[in-house]
């Protein structure tokens, strides 16, 4: 059996498809970039996976389960970071409120942070590389320090698969390169499956990762080198444009 | 018959717990962006109110203005959390309640003026607040509502912190953002109905939302301290510059509580 299973995947809200027959099978340790432009379905399909929607039709597996329907397995196993976009970071919460609630949402209420759960939290924000940051504000950090503390948080669980939204977006290209070394680290040294959603191939990374090109439906999955072709990127990315041999990539937003 | 020093200690004693009251749910609805919701409450308590002084006066059925207040709030607050839960806009949803509610309040306004003799005072008297005449019973509501509302703000508060902060973060660790929001808005509902009775409606909508204002704009760790302190110097202070102004207490919380915003627009939070 695979780790990450999709056969006839629909996914979408309300009864419209956003994401149109997934079909893929990777085992452990994969490095999944799910590539393409705004609005391709990159975000629903990481919704998929965690669990936070129900598949219109098809069927996906994560270590053996369906992520609707096994949700308590499925968290316990899959760590999710959120695009920092979809983070109210007015809220005034510390990273140490933030790192710890990735172990106490397991625990039932009276949810305390503990002197354990204290070390716990210092240990992974070293991994992550913000020791010392446990008592500052969220909003009081940089882009790359929010993003960190928002790994560090769902790494605290220690799980089998990481899987991060967009994590370079809204950065400068040397924080989005730190980052991925960063990503790239957790996968080498831990054995960590990662799913990462992104509009490009992830800069500064030695590893090779596997891509799935979508834009509402896949239009390629394998290695870089097979799947990033100027006949899958043209369908990819409607907004592509080439000039002497140098293709350039828009941004435009898929219209539904 | 209660002397008057009693009866002023009861009036105190009910500023005070009504402060404490504003204090415990005010946090929850200024860092969750709910201050609308709050608003929503007020809407609800009055259509309420004039539904409970319509059947209180056409039928034997024990349905008192306070406890229709009650429910009607109540199920305002999680009409307006389904609809949130299921994608509509919070701004959205809530419109859409006070639509409904203030529907309510026009057509039930209008029964109670043709059939219920000073109904339609009666109710009005939930809009601008009874607290001149404060009684046991209110001082008695005031503390039942303490009882249930403070224990349960604070035991689920790190929680709905961390749900304000990053929704689907927390629904993905596996956290129920939808019964934690159920939970805080019903017990903005008891608050918000508690308090219409002894301060009145329009008074309500801002002494729930100015201790939680402080609270998010102070930036701490733990806002209850600074939520308490300004929730019951708001209402006690009211109480006891209206009684050398001759203003009824409703109007001294009035009074502080505008300065305090002020004070929120024009000091500038320094960095």
């Amino acid at each position: 059996m695979a780790d990450l299973e999709a056969h006839g995947l629909y996914l979408g809200y309300g009864r419209r498809p956003v994401l149109e027959n997934v079909n893929l099978r990777l085992s452990s340790p994969y490095f999944l970039v799910v590539m393409g432009p705004n609005g391709a379905g990159k975000s629903t399909f990481l919704r998929g996976v965690v669990g936070l929607l129900k598949p219109l039709k098809g069927k996906i597996l994560v270590y053996g389960y369906e992520p609707w329907k096994d949700k308590k397995s499925v968290r316990a196993l899959v760590g999710y970071v959120p695009q920092l976009m979809n983070i109210h970071e007015e809220v005034p919460i510390t990273v140490e409120e933030i790192v710890a609630m990735g172990l106490l949402s397991k625990l039932p209420p009276p949810r305390l942070i503990s002197s354990r759960i204290k070390e716990l939290v210092s240990e992974v924000l070293e991994l992550v590389g913000m020791k010392g940051y446990g008592s500052k504000f969220f909003n009081q950090l940089s882009g790359g320090q929010q993003k960190r503390v928002l790994i560090a948080s769902a790494l605290i669980r220690r799980p089998r698969a990481l899987v991060l939204d967009e994590p370079g977006s809204m950065l400068d290209f040397k924080a989005r390169c730190e980052l991925n070394q960063l990503i790239e680290k957790i996968h080498l040294s831990r054995g960590t499956d990662v799913i990462v959603t992104s509009h490009e191939l992830p800069s500064c990374m030695k590893i090779e990762p596997i891509v799935m090109l979508i834009n509402r439906k896949v239009h390629g999955i394998g290695k870089v080198k097979e799947v990033l072709r100027r006949d899958l990127l043209v369908k990819a990315y409607p907004g592509m444009t080439e000039r002497e041999g140098i293709l350039i990539l828009g941004e435009d937003h898929v219209k539904h | 018959m209660l002397s008057t020093d009693v009866m002023t200690l009861i009036l105190y004693l009910t500023a005070l717990g009504s402060g404490v009251l504003a204090g415990s749910i005010s946090p929850a609805l200024a860092y969750s962006r709910s201050i609308l919701l709050g608003i929503t409450l007020m809407h609800s308590v009055l259509a309420g109110a004039l539904v409970g002084v319509y059947l209180n006066y056409m039928t034997t059925l024990p349905l008192t203005p306070p406890l229709m207040a009650v429910i009607f709030a109540v199920t305002a607050s999680i009409i307006a959390a389904e609809a949130v839960n299921r994608g509509v806009s919070e701004d959205t949803a809530i419109s859409a309640v006070v639509s409904v509610y203030v529907s309510i309040t026009l057509l039930f306004t209008y029964l109670v003026a043709t059939t219920v003799p000073l109904g339609v005072s009666k109710a009005m008297g939930y809009v601008f607040g009874m607290s001149s005449i404060v009684t046991v019973s209110d001082l008695a509501r005031v503390f039942i509502s303490l009882v249930i509302v403070m224990p349960f703000a604070h035991l689920f508060w790190y929680e709905y912190k961390f749900i304000s902060f990053d929704p689907e973060g927390a629904e993905a660790r596996g956290l129920s953002v939808r019964f934690y929001r159920y939970l805080y808005y019903t017990l903005a509902s008891i608050a918000a109905t508690t308090l219409a009775m002894t301060l009145g409606v329009l008074l309500t909508h801002i002494i729930m939302v100015v201790p939680g204002l402080f609270a998010l704009r102070g930036r701490h760790t733990y806002p209850y301290r600074i939520s308490y302190l300004i929730g019951t110097t708001v209402v006690f202070l009211g109480y006891l510059i209206a009684t050398p102004l001759a203003l009824p207490p409703s109007a001294g919380v009035g009074i502080v509580s505008a300065i305090s915003i002020l004070y929120l627009v024009l000091v500038r939070r320094g960095d």
